[in-house]
């Protein structure tokens, strides 16, 4: 009985080979020789803790970068038969994207919103005086990192970037609509913003082809092209059918309570509309589900078919993958191909040594060992219940990760050959294995429920602890920010007198007369607290006259006894 | 649409208005008998905690880009709204930006002794703006109402300010187009003790780079605190950055504008109740590198 393999979260080609990231290790393909090799075995926590995320590879396939979980930043050297680490760095946060710049130099963006330029190799530690700052010191001010040059910082996640081809520019993108230009390498001179995002901006391309291109795309309903270097928008795409017919993965959900104070939004959500289309976007009663349709496009890339440039996305936890033709002729909208898939995607790359080809890695654990949670669970998944002991023929179907694509020059796509497909599946025994249990439990889709916005979850600092508001009308009010606009209203004594001590002060410290209660409640409880506490001595001592004289007596036979060791030891000592 | 509570004597509470954006009439006197007298707020029905937590989603409302901008609604006398046959014809920019204003002190300060220069209040907090909204409109009225030989005029009738609700660090170039301000004040920001938190502050490296963005090169920016480390800090990161130079606090001396920026705001007042340092430190916007 074999165990089913970690699905490859990231994939990466240079020029004659590709890279696979499964679990925390790597593995090399050379499709022209069928060779696969792969980095050094580790244990399933390993796999786990170190769960690769980000790989970028040298153009000349010789130098690997990868980026996990742990945040340690793991530089490899390829060689025709081998992998071989070359150092680790750690970075400060998750990071969100890896790619190589210019010089050999690596360049990476985490998820808080910072980019920073790393050598190849650490700088040499010489002045061993100054030491290192704590990493806590780094969080706080990004500046001070000895390992990496801080370029630039967005107060938002950076979810991708581009340092242009002519390396004097550098593109990022990041949750809060923004997308910025700013120089390279002097990346704190901005200069400009690419604005109309609605939504979060979550995948950025320039096609090699074309390099005042640029496309970008995440949460909105279409993928916009832009002439970058002018700022001015050349047209959109209208990506949103193509996508949602597809979607399979949903981000975890939210419960919202009627009447707390954290409700903004007027009407709840509706749950099975009659929309057929609509079932598997709506959250069941009592939950809500993040804005944006659960679309998160994760991937921009093109490819050169015949002359032309396809243009090739997927959007995260949807199981399809699109392409449509970019022609610099934008007057009318392009066909966007889709080519369904039996599972999620969760990554692609462009085979380069096989023009018009590219690799797919597909979870084909969803839907069969986990799902999207039910109402009742706030988690991020559900393990779907399985009934007796593995089957060879359910590993078999876990282990179809892999699966090539024929890209034809009018961008329509198809499954390629076998042949090609055999290649690639060569790789799959090689693949670290682990437990359906982990297998079920690994979190492939991050960005779902992260990047989007939460309607009704937004903090508004005024919503702190509201000062009930009797129930006879006002009902207006109810919603609005209680400080400063519930203050004024006059409370009748009746009113006041049922509310409790704390919510009084608080009226008092806004302004409202409370009269004389807040001091009246006071003695009150003054009085009664010296009540209490006589009481309780009165119960002591009666407990203790009642006991008659043990207590004392007690005490000084344990003085007694002391005495006597004393002067025992004293003898001993003596 | 006003709000308002009247106990038995009819006397009317000063309490929080619901003047929203559009502040005064037209100058010159009321138009009909139906506009009500709006009263300067009081602060204590605006309380709200000092901090704010910047990074999370906040129900803000800001334009997709500088030109969407309606600035009609701040400054009347300055904008016409964009209608059908209408193109926006004012020249006008605004040019000054408070950011962190608190409860207005320094644009009210400022306002009357730079009427032709249009100064932008910003601030996180709804209920903080929404005070400073309705003294703004209050203000505006007052002035409009006084009789035309009243020596309590003051110039602009402060016509030439306002405050908006946003988070700066995330939205500024939302709201400002590149270079378009002259001046940027940090006044007795929020000093984030906590080592933890310098993240948040509103100095911060990458931050620099924003206002650089929005600020024109000769431009200048203020800060103002009363809190040592912090004012170490905010002055180490724009020192050392290669956009800004710092302006020795010699060549401001006389600076009417410095001076308010250390006495107008309710922070500084407070400061000097308590006999506390003020710490000032100054810097100008250099030019872009040329590569």
């Amino acid at each position: 009985m074999s165990n089913p393999p970690f699905p490859p979260v990231a994939l990466a080609s240079s020029s004659s080979s590709i890279i696979v990231a499964a679990g925390a290790s790597l593995h090399v393909l050379d499709p022209s020789s069928s060779t696969t090799f792969s980095s050094p075995q580790v244990d399933n926590k390993a796999h786990q803790d170190g769960f690769i995320r980000l790989v970028t590879v040298s153009d000349d396939g010789k130098i690997v970068v990868t980026l996990g979980d742990d945040k340690v930043l793991r530089v490899w050297d390829l060689s025709e038969r081998e992998i071989r680490l070359r150092h680790t760095r750690t970075a400060v946060k998750r990071g969100s994207h890896l790619t190589f710049g210019p010089d050999g130099s690596i360049i990476l963006s985490d998820k808080v919103g910072d980019v920073y330029s790393y050598p190849l190799d650490p700088t040499p530690v010489g002045d061993h005086t100054k030491s290192r700052p704590p990493m806590y010191s780094l969080v706080a001010d990004p500046s001070q990192n000895p390992d990496a040059t801080y370029l630039l910082g967005h107060v938002s996640m950076v979810n991708s970037h581009i340092v242009t081809s002519d390396s004097k520019w550098i593109i990022t993108a990041d949750r809060d609509e923004h997308i910025r230009i700013s120089r390279y390498p002097k990346s704190y001179v901005i200069d400009k913003f690419l604005f109309g995002h609605d939504g979060f901006v979550s995948a950025i391309h320039i096609p090699s082809a074309h390099p005042s291109i640029l496309l970008s795309a995440g949460g909105d309903p279409s993928l916009r092209i832009w002439d970058w270097p002018t700022g001015a928008l050349l047209s959109k795409v209208d990506i949103w059918p193509s996508i949602l017919p597809h979607r399979r993965v949903r981000s975890h959900l939210r419960r919202y309570r009627v009447g707390s104070r954290k409700l903004k939004i007027d009407t709840p959500p509706a749950t099975g509309e009659a929309d057929g289309e609509e079932t598997f976007y709506t959250a069941p009663e009592g939950y809500i589900l993040p804005s944006g349709q659960g679309i998160c496009v994760k991937k921009i890339q093109s490819i050169q078919v015949g002359g032309q440039t396809i243009v090739l996305f997927f959007s995260e936890g949807a199981s399809a993958i699109h392409s449509f033709v970019f022609s610099t002729d934008q007057s009318s909208q392009p066909v966007v191909h889709t080519l369904p898939l039996p599972h999620p995607v969760l990554d692609f790359t462009p085979i380069t040594s096989q023009p018009g080809q590219i690799l797919l890695s597909l979870d084909t654990a969803w839907g069969v060992l986990k799902q999207n949670p039910g109402p009742g669970t706030e988690g991020r998944q559900e393990a779907i219940k399985r009934e007796g002991p593995v089957t060879k023929s359910e590993v078999e179907a876990l282990e179809k990760l892999l699966v090539v694509l024929d890209v034809a020059v009018d961008g329509a796509l198809s499954e390629s050959s076998s042949n090609s497909t055999a290649t690639f599946s060569a790789l799959v025994p090689t693949l670290p294995t682990t437990s359906f249990k982990t297998l079920s439990n690994l979190n492939l889709y991050p960005l779902l429920g992260v990047l989007p916005r939460w309607p009704g979850f937004e903090e508004d600092e005024d919503s702190g602890p509201p000062v009930p508001v009797p129930a006879a009308g006002d009902d207006a009010t109810s919603v609005a920010p209680t400080m400063g606009g519930g203050a004024h209203r006059s409370y009748t004594p009746d009113e006041l007198e049922k509310l409790n001590t704390k919510q009084l002060g608080r009226l008092k410290a806004a302004g409202v007369d409370v009269g004389n209660l807040l001091v009246q409640r006071q003695k009150k409880a003054k009085e009664e607290n010296k009540k209490r506490l006589k009481a309780e001595l009165e119960a002591k001592a009666a407990k203790a006259a009642s006991e008659g004289g043990k207590p004392p007596p007690q005490k000084r036979a344990k003085v007694d006894e002391k005495k006597k060791d004393a002067t025992e030891e004293d003898v001993a000592n003596a | 649409m006003s709000k308002r509570s009247r106990d038995e004597s009819g006397e009317m509470e000063a309490g929080p208005s619901s003047a929203v954006a559009s502040p005064s009439p037209a100058p010159g006197g009321l138009s009909n008998g139906e506009v009500a007298l709006l009263k300067v707020p009081q602060k204590r029905f605006y309380r709200q905690r000092a901090h704010a937590n910047v990074f999370i989603d906040h129900e803000l409302d800001y334009p997709k880009r500088p030109e969407e901008m309606d600035w009609a609604t701040h400054y009347p006398q300055f904008f016409t709204s964009p209608s059908a046959d209408e193109t926006p014809t004012s020249l006008k920019q605004v040019e000054w930006a408070d950011v962190g204003c608190g409860f207005g002190g320094l644009l009210m300060a400022l306002a009357p002794m730079f009427p032709e220069t249009l100064m932008l209040g910003m601030e996180i907090r709804m209920s903080v703006t929404k005070y400073v909204t309705d003294r703004i409109a209050a203000t505006r009225q007052a002035q409009s109402l006084l009789p035309t030989d009243s020596s309590e005029h003051q110039p602009g009738g402060y016509q030439n300010v306002s405050v908006i609700r946003a988070n700066s660090m995330k939205h500024m170039p939302n709201f400002f187009a590149k270079g378009q301000l002259s001046k940027m004040f940090f006044l007795f920001p929020d000093p984030h003790f906590k080592n933890r938190k310098h993240k948040a502050r509103i100095i911060t490296t990458g931050l620099i780079a924003e206002y650089a963005y929005v600020l024109r090169p000769g431009g200048i920016l203020y800060t103002v605190t009363d809190v040592k480390d912090l004012h170490e800090w905010m002055a180490h990161h724009l020192r050392a950055h290669p956009l800004f130079t710092p302006i020795p606090n010699e060549e401001l001396a006389d600076d009417p504008i410095l001076e308010a920026a250390r006495t107008a705001t309710e922070e500084g007042k407070k400061v000097e109740r308590n006999k506390g340092d003020k710490w000032v430190a100054c810097f100008r916007r250099k030019e872009d590198p040329e590569d």
